[in-house]
């Protein structure tokens, strides 16, 4: 029996050492160790800032020197945006830190980070590995979930997948793709993605109804609320800018945008940027919020034509 | 929705109980162990069956005993049907009373009766086709005389819920389970060795192969609408794979993890797509569900009618067979046209459902090779009935497969489509295959018979590894014959 016990514990020790390794060597270059540069960025760049959060359509669609030009150079852009999978409050909890008097806090979500607020535990992990004092943003209540699912969701399968797909990039091609640190500029955009051919294929679905969407809409809003009075007490303000969402997917789920409108503008003390209704087709790369080519730029002058009137900016 | 034998959680609860089991002293122990440990697996699923698996299992125990003391003839019989009869109806009750009602409904409709169909829409719990054969086999063996009446209720009930087998088999035969429950079990190294490297190739062709194609297979047959012949070709033949591999890793996973704990399971694969006839691949394909078929339903029907009636005879055992997968007329139609592939083995005079013949004896030529091409071949084309939602579904399938564009463009944007994960996991197919044949005169093709170790554990890791890459994490790890 002790006989077994050796061998079968050295072989996991064996498989463990095999991932340990790739972590080591692979880590550095992943997509989700950039959220350690953009904690240091948070931290190091020049007052006042434009600090924007989000999800991946932050990191992805906004184009940092354009929006930088387009506000005079007066304001640094910091982009916060990596994941919508590690949820609202972590992207939250994540910025305040940082936060400084003078800084102006672009907030947009993803629509289902509003509605459906959890955390993905298999995003969350990736992250922990990539910078491990992330934990601290990991809300309260979520804690002991997030460490429970790493034996019911099977999320050691789920970091070796990633770091054997990763690691098989040298030999079999593929990897991760654009999703790759070394694909980010200064201000944390990812633009590797920009120039690539569009793969999203359009399908449309209710992404969620009645009960879901009162109860999620509801506790994002309280969260976003008391984000908005941390910052104030900070000496930073707050606004909203809602993100371009595909269009078969804006369209099937057009009353939850609006219900959500309605009730962010209603409980939040703060300026929003732009209209859902009034954002403009976009052009997607692989999800219905990663833009690509022209849509990037738009999207950037938009949000910095908004910015420049709240701002008191001349146009 | 339960403890997936492909998770994480599923290995630490089995890991408390194989140390449990091991460490705690005497026999009894060990049985009310396995019996406790097998009724909370199945409470993961659902606690409010338990009740239902312990009242079939107490059933049948008395139920045998009571076969085992009588000897009238009259009342043994009578004990049989009535065991038979109180498991039919529960699997009945369960698993076919709706499709009846409707079906009823519809006829009644039809002949100018005013009728709305009743339907209960039970749950159907996990694995009880598995459990209720198990207790009818083991009645049948008793009043058969061919074992004699299990006298220790706990025996009894470790039987019935012995929780690696408990969701999909393999249905191990009492006269074989039992003797090695009753007696003293100690570790025996080699066994753990063989169960936990047929673990690892089980995890494997569940993980990397079976939901690795799927996930290729399946978006071409629900947009089959969309989906050219040769795309629908592919995803036919991908099917095979994907259920092969589902159903083969369960089993091995549930082989392997009875090895660990000392018990010795029936083989449930036999390397069937490399079968030369429809018979063949019958008798090395979920040979504990074929041969319980052919034991329990075809034998006595063949022992009481003429040669002639042969085929007759298959049909039904096939027709029942295909019933038992699924309530609905598309599981019957493919258990039809095995059977017709079946009776026409039988027509030639060839053996049809009699023992498992040895499997990989023969050699690669030509023509084999094309016995194996045409039957598997036959056989992924039966496949498109199991995996449809309806029959009319899976005739304008087979309908579109079998009037392929000749455009060789199409083939080739079929496999396009398939992408860098697709060809990956295809590459892992094609080495399957490979292996599998290399290997076919063993159980488990990792059952390495060299003696570096370093060889050996290179292997295993490489298997690992390669599962790993293709695994998708985000699967609920379900598996196809759970719902049968």
């Amino acid at each position: 029996m002790s006989r077994y016990l050796r061998r079968v514990g050295l072989f996991v020790l064996l498989q463990a050492s095999i991932l340990a390794i790739l972590i080591v060597l692979l880590t550095p270059a992943t997509y989700q160790s950039e959220i350690a540069a953009k904690s240091h960025l948070l931290a190091t760049a020049p007052p006042p800032r434009v600090i924007l959060v989000g999800g991946s359509n932050l990191s992805m669609g906004i184009d940092s020197p354009l929006l930088q030009e387009a506000l005079g150079g007066r304001y640094t852009p910091v982009n916060m945006g990596l994941n919508a999978g590690l949820g609202l409050e972590f992207e939250l909890n994540q910025a305040l830190d940082g936060v400084r008097p003078g800084d102006v806090v672009v907030v947009s979500p993803e629509y289902e980070t509003l509605w459906i607020p959890k955390m993905e535990y298999p995003s969350l992990w990736l992250t922990l590995i990539a910078q491990p004092s992330a934990w601290a943003h990991v809300p309260a209540d979520r804690r002991i979930g997030a460490l429970a699912s790493f034996v019911s969701d099977n999320e050691p399968l789920a970091v070796a997948h990633f770091y054997a797909t990763d690691g098989s990039y040298f030999l079999l091609g593929g990897g991760q793709g654009p999703y790759v640190k070394g694909g980010f500029n200064e201000f944390g955009d990812l633009t590797t993605a920009w120039n690539l051919p569009s793969q999203y294929v359009n399908a449309p679905v209710k992404v969620v109804g009645e009960p879901w969407l009162s109860v999620g809409l509801s506790e994002s809003a309280d969260t976003l609320r008391r984000f908005v009075s941390q910052c104030n007490a900070k000496g930073a303000s707050v606004v909203y800018s809602y993100p371009p969402w595909a269009e078969g997917l804006f369209q099937m789920n057009q009353a939850s945008v609006e219900r959500t409108a309605q009730v962010l503008e209603s409980k939040l003390p703060i300026s929003f940027l732009n209209d859902p209704n009034s954002l403009a087709p976009g052009n997607f790369y692989n999800t219905p919020y990663h833009l690509r080519g022209e849509a990037v730029q738009a999207r950037t002058r938009d949000l910095a034509l908004g910015l420049r009137s709240y701002l008191g900016l001349e146009t | 929705m339960g403890l997936s034998p492909v998770s994480l959680s599923f290995f630490i609860f089995f890991a408390a109980i194989f140390a449990a089991y091991w460490l705690v002293r005497g026999n009894a122990a060990q049985k009310w162990l396995l019996l406790v440990a097998s009724y909370v697996f199945y409470a993961f699923f659902d606690y409010r069956f338990c009740l239902l698996l312990l009242a079939t299992s107490l059933l049948g125990h008395v139920l045998g005993k009571g076969l085992d003391g009588a000897t009238d003839a009259r009342r043994r019989k009578r004990l049989l049907v009535t065991g038979l009869t109180a498991n039919l109806v529960i699997l009945g009750l369960f698993k076919y009373f709706d499709w009846f009602s409707r079906g009823a409904t519809w006829l009644l409709t039809h002949l100018g009766f005013n009728a709305d169909a009743f339907t209960l829409r039970l749950v159907l719990p996990v694995g009880i086709s598995f459990f209720l054969f198990k207790i009818m086999s083991y009645l049948i063996d008793v009043y058969r005389g061919r074992m004699p009446a299990c006298l220790g209720v706990l025996d009894f009930l470790v039987y019935v819920a012995f929780f690696p087998q408990l969701l999909a088999g393999p249905i191990d035969r009492a006269s074989s389970f039992l003797p090695q429950l009753i007696r003293k079990r100690t570790f025996d190294y080699g066994l753990a060795v063989e169960g936990s490297r047929q673990i690892l190739w089980g995890l494997f062709k569940k993980l990397a192969l079976a939901d690795g194609l799927a996930a290729i297979a399946d978006p071409i047959i629900e947009n089959h609408k969309q989906a050219q012949g040769p795309e629908l070709a592919l995803g036919a033949v991908l099917l095979s794979f994907v259920i092969y591999c589902d159903y083969s890793g369960y089993t091995d996973i549930s082989i392997g993890l009875s090895k660990l704990l000392g018990i010795r399971s029936m083989r449930n694969f036999a390397y069937p797509y490399f079968s030369q006839s429809v018979a063949e691949f019958w008798r090395r394909w979920n040979i504990s569900v074929s041969s319980w078929f052919r034991d329990y339903v075809y034998d006595p029907l063949a022992w009481s009618s003429p040669l002639s009636r042969m085929p007759f005879n298959i049909m039904v055992t096939f027709l029942l067979s295909g019933l038992w997968h699924g309530a609905s007329l598309n599981f019957v139609a493919w258990g039809g046209m095995l059977g017709i592939g079946v009776a026409f083995t039988a027509v030639r005079r060839r053996p049809v459902l009699t023992a498992a013949d040895t499997p990989g004896g023969e050699r690669l030529t030509a023509s084999t090779a094309f016995k194996m091409l045409a039957t598997f071949a036959f056989i992924s084309l039966s496949w498109v009935f199991f995996f449809s939602s309806s029959m009319s579904e899976a005739l304008a399938i087979l309908g579109r497969i079998l009037t392929p564009p000749l455009d060789p463009h199409a083939w080739l944007a079929a496999v396009h489509r398939l992408g860098h994960r697709g060809i990956i996991t295809l590459a892992l197919l094609g080495a399957f295959i490979v292996v599998e044949w290399r290997h076919r005169r063993q159980e488990c093709v990792l059952d390495l018979r060299v003696r570096s170790r370093l060889l050996r554990w290179s292997v295993y890791t490489a298997v690992c590894w390669a599962t790993a890459l293709v695994a998708d994490p985000m699967l609920p790890g379900r598996f196809i014959y759970y719902r049968f």
